[in-house]
């Protein structure tokens, strides 16, 4: 008779240990040679921050696809790295009575597929505008969102000898007329809005009616899957604090890791 | 006050250099005196450098990590602290040879460089960003000695030699310090992300350094589930973190150095 779902020869392979270092070790190696390129091609790789990964493959990677194809075949084997993470992660749950010493290390694994999956999610889904003017009262419509932002005031802030050290953008976030938030922007302090994010990139001058006004330059970026990845860090985060715990507990009682 | 920081960086970098000296000379005559010399040199040592770096994060008001002097200078402190801890919690004694190596490396190289406080820009003003540093100069620390311990137990392997912790020693603090080294490695890696976030709008860069960051906390994740594995234990386990370790200079220097990055040292 065959053994049921979370004992299956089947179901052990894809949760397997060595599966996942044979995954990890392939990805590295990959990347290691094909990161090299990188600093070597700026004209290739210098815009992957600039739109998001799905973008990128899709309009960029395939000018040169001798020196990009090592990108989506390492992200595809963390892809599979992320899905083994889970079937091991789901068969802790199956064995949760016997196994939740192991809490930490679970929480890490979830933490590893929820930011995985939170990435792949913005890559297909998000946007990225780097670089983008505006002067203060101008309204720029963000018409994925169904939203509208407006600059309602700008102030750079420069020190003495007149090196910029900071903008501070009053900015105001309307759907249908309606506001929904109001916040004051500045380095590190963006406006963040259900994967939304507005931050100050640069400043500029140009005249208007006969005088010089500053105007803003803003990043504005969507990802739906920011708040996922953050609720992925934070476990991690706690798994590798009870990890640690855990770890010295063992070690004060003189444990050995178990042979595979 | 420039002087007394300069003359303060001279005392621990002197303490540290008789403590290598006298941990040789122990190597070579196994007494006990000698090594209580050489481990009170590195403790001598390590509390000036701890005062001196108290007083620059007092006067610059942030901790002082943005220039390759300072991060050298926090570096070879973070790699002391982990020697220090190794060698009171298992009195690994000249076994941490290799990691005072780094540190005598890493200060010595330093102290030519000017080490003033640069003025702190905005993007750098955020308790995110000491996190980050922190954890992530600790976290190559304990790859250090991974490193340092994973060349030991090949070496023990070969000479069989009573000066060295015996392999089973050797191995379970091997994997201590990779594992250690990552925990670190991952906490700097979330705060390194939510600062990328709220300053640049991303929270993964494919920068050089993003990916290679990356590259390092895959290496060793699953290095801290091959010490599971039978095939990767002991010898296997020390050619991996040797190999981890070079991962890790890399990023930390051949990147930061060589080439243009979102991380420029200097």
């Amino acid at each position: 008779m065959k053994p049921a779902f979370p004992e299956s020869r089947v179901w052990k392979f894809f949760c397997s240990l060595k599966l996942a270092i044979l995954l990890a070790s392939a990805a590295v190696l990959l990347s290691i040679g094909g990161s090299l390129l990188m600093p070597f091609n700026p004209e290739l790789f210098g815009s992957l921050d600039s739109m998001p990964l799905d973008q990128w493959l899709a309009t960029v990677a395939g000018q040169a696809p001798a020196l990009t194809w090592w990108l989506p075949v390492a992200g595809g084997l963390v892809v599979l790295l992320g899905l083994n993470t889970l079937c091991c992660f789901i068969d802790w749950l199956c064995h949760f009575r016997a196994r939740w010493r192991k809490i930490g290390e679970s929480l890490i694994h979830i933490g590893f597929v929820l930011i995985l999956g939170a990435y792949l999610w913005g890559s297909q889904a998000g946007f990225r505008n780097p670089n983008v003017p505006m002067l203060v009262g101008q309204n720029k419509s963000l018409p994925k969102l169904d939203l509208v932002l407006r600059l309602e005031d700008f102030e750079p802030v420069l020190s003495a000898s007149g090196r910029p050290m900071d903008m501070r953008n009053r900015l105001a976030l309307f759907r249908n007329g309606e506001l929904l938030e109001r916040v004051e922007i500045r380095t590190n302090h963006p406006l963040t809005w259900q994967g939304l994010v507005v931050l100050p990139t640069s400043f500029g001058q140009t005249i208007r009616a006969g005088r010089p006004v500053y105007y803003s330059i803003l990043t504005i970026n969507y990802d739906p899957g920011a708040n996922l990845a953050f609720a992925g860090s934070l476990a991690m985060g706690a798994g590798v604090l009870l990890t640690l715990v855990s770890f010295y507990r063992k070690r004060a009682r003189g444990d050995r890791p178990e042979v595979g | 006050m420039a002087t007394l920081q300069s003359i303060l960086i001279h005392i621990s970098f002197g303490g540290y250099l008789l403590a290598v000296i006298f941990y040789l000379w122990h190597l070579v005559r196994a007494q006990d005196l000698l090594r209580r010399t050489a481990f009170g040199l590195v403790l001598l040592a390590f509390c000036v450098q701890t005062l001196c770096l108290a007083w620059r994060w007092l006067v610059a008001g942030y901790l002082p990590v943005t220039n390759l002097f300072a991060t050298q200078f926090f570096f070879s402190w973070a790699l002391a602290a982990t020697y220090l801890y190794f060698e009171l919690r298992y009195r690994i004694h000249a076994a941490g040879l290799f990691v005072m190596f780094c540190n005598l490396l890493l200060l010595g190289s330093a102290l030519p460089r000017d080490p003033a406080i640069p003025a702190l820009i905005p993007a750098l003003d955020t308790p995110l960003f000491t996190l980050h540093v922190s954890l992530s100069f600790f976290g190559y620390a304990f790859f250090a000695m991974a490193f340092s311990m994973g060349v030991l137990y090949l070496v023990q392997k070969r000479l069989q030699t009573a000066l060295l912790p015996d392999l089973g020693q050797l191995r379970k603090l091997n994997e201590e310090a990779v594992f250690l080294g990552f925990s670190l490695f991952t906490l700097c890696m979330i705060f390194g992300s939510i600062w990328a976030y709220v300053a640049w709008g991303y929270y993964f860069s494919w920068n050089i350094k993003g990916v290679w960051s990356a590259l390092v906390w895959l290496f060793y994740a699953g290095m801290c589930h091959a010490k599971f594995v039978r095939r990767w234990q002991g010898t296997g386990y020390a050619v991996l973190s040797i190999a981890g370790f070079g991962l890790v200079l890399f990023t930390y220097l051949g990147i930061g150095l060589l080439m243009s990055s979102n991380h420029p040292l200097d």
